[in-house]
C-alpha cells in the first residue's frame, strides 16, 4: 500500500475529475437523503446437517419501549388483558364490499380470499394437456392467487413473503427457509414434508398449515396435494411485523386451511393501560384464537385468550394492562379453518 | 440502527416499493461529499492460482444437487430425478428446477455476506413467478416468443427480457435481473433476481449465477473506511476461462448514474487485481456492477477496499 497516497489524487486526473464534478447536471445533484432503519443482521443455525443463513422477523420497536429495559422485562411480566367486546356492523358478508386486494400477479380472477373460490376457473381456463399443463400447476395457481393479494395487503403496512410450488421439483423456498426435496410418492406414503427452517426440521402433515415459530423467526408451511411425484407446497415468512393495520389483509384460505395472522401490538406511548382495537369480517360465526408472545423470544406465550367473532363486520375491543408500562407484545391471531376472514384495522391507544 | 441510501420501504406514485439498499459509512452523511464523482486508474492484474469452485454455497432444498457450477451436470441431475415420463413432470419444470439449484447457492452466498438477494426461476404463465415485489407478466409462452422479449414489471418500471436472452433491470432505488431460458407453445422458463441489500466490500466468495449459459451480473457497495481521495480495490475474481469483465460504478443515490465504466481482461485463473480509484472530492460510496462474459462460471473471491 505504500505506493499510493490516499490523500492526494495525482495531479495528471484532477482536472477531469474536477470537470466531470462540475458538468454533472441538476438531476445528479439531487441526493437522497440517508436512513437509519433496523439492522436485520444475517444469523445462522445449524438445522440436522444443513447450515442455514436466514434473517429474523424483524419488529418495529417504539422508541420509548426500548429505551427502557424494565418495559421488555417487568413489562411483559406483568401484562393482561380484559374481555374482549364485540360489536356487530353489519350481518353482511360480502367480499364486494370488503377492500381487499385482487393478486397483482393474476389480476384478471379479481378479489380472492380462498383457493376454491378460483380453482374451478383456472382449470377451466387453462387446460391440462400432459405435454405442459398438468394438475399441480392448477393448484399452485390458485394458490398464488390467494397468496400474492395477501402479500400485497400486508406489504402496504410492512412485509411479508411467500412461496409456492411443487415440492419436488422446481421446488419451494422463501429468503429463510424451504421444504426440503421430496418425491410425492414418499411423501404420500410418510404423510408429511419437511421444512428447513430457523425453527429447526418441521414435519408438516399432509393438508396441514402449521405454524413456524422460533425465538427470532414467524412463518408458517402448509403441505397440500399429492399429484404422482409432485406435490404442493406453500411457505409463508414474516420479514418484519406491521404495527397496525389501516386497509384491509385478508387470512389466506388454503385448501380450506387458514393461515394465521402476526402483528406487533404496541401503544404509540408510554402508557399503563390501552385499548386494541380491531375490525373484522367473517363469513360465518367463528372462535378466533389470540395469543400474546413475547417479543424477545416468541416462542413464549405471555397469554391467550378466544373471541366469539359473528358473521359480517365487527368491531373487537380489549383493554391491555401492564406495569411499568404496557410493553409491545406479538399478537398472534388464528381464525377457524374453512372461514373467509379479513383484518380491516388494528390499533392500540392510550386508554 | 444503521445508515442506508433508501428506506426499507417507500411509496412511490401509491405504489409499495421494497427498494434495493445499501449500507451507508457514517461519513457518507457529510455534504460536502455528497455530489463526489469518481474514475477508475490502471488495474494490475496477476494470476495467483487455478480456477476452482470450492467454498461455494448450498441449496439448501436441494442438498444432494451436484456440487458445480456447470448447467448441463446440474440439468442433467434433475432429468434423472424427475423424467419427463412421470406424468405430472413437463419439461420447463426440469429447467426451471436446475435454475432453482443455481440461485438458491446464490442466495446463500450472497447471505453468508451478510446481505440478501432473492432468487427464482419457475414458469411466467402459470403458476407464475416473482421474486419479492418483482414479477414476470404472466402471458403465455406464444405470446412472448413471437412478441421478442418477456416482461418483467416491478413498482418502479418495466424492463423487458429477451426470448431467449437476459436484461438488466436498473431503476433509481432498484437493482433486478431477469432472463427467459426457453419458451413453449403455453409455458415458458423464466428466472428473476433482486437486489434487496447489498453487500458491502464482500469477503467471502460469491459466483455469478449462470443459467444455460446466461451469466448474471453481481452488485456490491464499495465503501472506504474513512473518506479519501484516493482508494485502492483489491478484488480476486476466478474464472475458467479468459474474458472480460464489464465494471460500473454506480452512484447510492440513483443506481442508473453511472459514474464511471470500465473493461477487466482477465485469464483463465484466479486473478488478483489491484484497482486504484480517484475521487473529487473523495472517492464516494458507490454501488459496483461487475458483468462477465456469457458461457464462462465466473466467482468474486473478495473485494477489499483501501483505506
Amino acid at each position: 500500500m505504500e505506493r499510493f497516497d490516499f490523500s492526494r489524487v495525482p495531479p495528471d486526473k484532477l482536472p477531469v475529475l474536477m470537470a466531470k464534478f462540475f458538468a454533472r447536471g441538476p438531476a445528479a445533484m439531487v441526493r437522497a437523503t440517508p436512513v437509519q432503519d433496523l439492522v436485520a443482521p444475517t444469523r445462522q443455525v445449524m438445522v440436522g446437517e444443513t447450515l442455514l443463513r436466514y434473517h429474523p422477523t424483524q419488529l418495529p420497536l417504539a422508541q420509548w419501549a426500548t429505551e427502557n429495559p424494565r418495559i421488555m422485562e417487568q413489562g411483559i411480566e406483568n401484562f393482561g388483558f380484559g374481555e374482549f367486546i364485540v360489536r356487530r356492523i353489519t350481518e353482511t358478508f360480502d367480499i364486494n364490499r370488503i377492500p381487499i386486494k385482487p393478486s397483482p400477479l393474476f389480476p384478471q380472477f379479481g378479489k380472492v380470499l380462498a383457493t376454491e373460490d378460483v380453482l374451478p376457473r383456472i382449470q377451466q381456463e387453462i387446460p391440462v394437456d400432459r405435454t405442459e399443463i398438468v394438475e399441480w400447476m392448477h393448484d399452485a395457481t390458485a394458490t398464488n392467487v390467494v397468496m400474492t393479494a395477501r402479500e400485497a395487503e400486508y406489504n402496504v403496512h410492512s412485509q411479508f413473503v411467500t412461496d409456492t410450488g411443487d415440492g419436488y421439483i422446481p421446488g419451494v423456498r422463501v429468503a429463510s427457509m424451504a421444504f426440503r426435496r421430496l418425491n410425492g410418492y414418499d411423501y404420500a406414503r410418510r404423510g408429511y414434508a419437511t421444512v428447513v427452517s430457523p425453527a429447526g426440521e418441521i414435519n408438516v402433515p399432509r393438508y396441514t398449515m402449521r405454524t413456524i415459530i422460533g425465538k427470532d423467526f414467524l412463518g408458517w408451511a402448509y403441505a397440500g396435494a399429492q399429484y404422482g411425484i409432485q406435490w404442493k407446497g406453500v411457505l409463508g415468512q414474516l420479514v418484519r411485523l406491521a404495527d397496525r393495520i389501516t386497509q384491509a389483509v385478508g387470512f389466506p384460505n388454503i385448501d380450506g386451511r387458514v393461515a394465521p395472522f402476526f402483528i406487533l401490538q404496541q401503544p404509540n406511548r408510554e402508557t399503563q393501560r390501552a385499548i386494541v382495537r380491531m375490525v373484522v369480517d367473517s363469513n360465518r360465526d367463528q372462535r378466533m384464537r389470540i395469543t400474546f408472545r413475547d417479543p424477545n423470544d416468541y416462542r413464549r406465550v405471555i397469554d391467550e385468550g378466544e373471541i366469539e367473532v359473528p358473521k359480517g363486520r365487527s368491531t373487537i375491543e380489549f383493554v391491555v394492562a401492564s406495569y411499568p408500562a404496557v410493553p409491545p407484545v406479538v399478537n398472534h391471531m388464528q381464525p377457524e379453518n374453512g372461514t373467509k376472514t379479513v383484518l380491516n384495522a388494528f390499533e392500540v391507544r392510550r386508554g | 440502527m444503521v445508515l442506508y441510501n433508501f428506506p426499507f420501504k417507500m411509496k412511490i406514485a401509491g405504489e409499495v416499493v421494497f427498494p434495493t439498499v445499501a449500507k451507508l459509512p457514517d461519513w457518507a452523511t457529510n455534504a460536502a461529499y455528497r455530489n463526489a464523482v469518481a474514475m477508475p486508474g490502471k488495474p494490475e492484474i496477476k494470476v495467483v492460482g487455478p480456477f476452482s469452485e470450492s467454498g461455494l454455497g448450498k441449496a439448501i432444498e436441494f442438498p444432494d444437487a451436484p456440487e458445480t457450477m456447470d448447467w448441463d451436470t446440474i440439468l442433467n441431475w434433475v432429468k434423472d430425478i424427475a423424467p419427463i415420463e412421470e406424468e405430472q413432470i413437463v419439461e420447463w419444470m426440469q429447467t426451471a428446477a436446475a435454475a432453482n439449484v443455481i440461485c438458491s447457492r446464490f442466495m446463500d452466498e450472497y447471505k453468508r455476506a451478510g446481505s440478501l438477494v432473492i432468487a427464482k426461476s419457475g414458469d411466467p404463465y402459470i403458476p407464475g413467478v416473482k421474486a419479492e415485489d418483482i414479477r414476470f407478466v404472466s402471458e403465455r409462452g406464444m405470446t412472448v416468443a413471437n412478441r421478442g422479449y418477456g416482461i418483467v414489471s416491478t413498482p418502479a418500471g418495466n424492463f423487458n427480457v429477451p426470448v431467449p436472452g437476459k436484461a438488466t433491470g436498473i431503476f433509481k432505488n432498484i437493482l433486478a435481473w431477469g432472463a427467459v431460458l426457453e419458451s413453449f407453445i403455453v409455458q415458458w422458463t423464466g428466472v428473476l433476481m433482486k437486489f434487496r441489500e447489498l453487500v458491502t466490500n464482500p469477503q467471502e466468495r460469491i459466483s455469478f449465477p449462470s443459467f444455460r449459459g446466461l451469466t448474471a451480473p453481481l452488485f456490491l457497495t464499495h465503501a472506504s473506511s474513512i473518506p479519501a481521495p484516493v482508494n485502492l480495490a483489491e478484488f480476486s475474481i476466478s474464472t475458467n476461462k479468459p474474458q472480460t469483465v464489464v465494471l460500473r460504478a454506480r452512484s447510492v443515490d440513483d443506481y442508473r448514474d453511472v459514474l464511471f465504466e470500465d473493461k477487466i481482461s482477465l485469464q483463465k485463473g484466479q486473478n488478483i487485481i489491484d484497482y486504484p480509484i480517484f475521487g473529487f472530492p473523495v472517492v464516494p460510496t458507490m454501488v459496483i456492477e461487475l458483468q462477465p462474459e456469457n458461457n464462462t462460471s465466473t466467482i468474486l473471491d473478495y473485494w477489499t477496499v483501501y483505506p
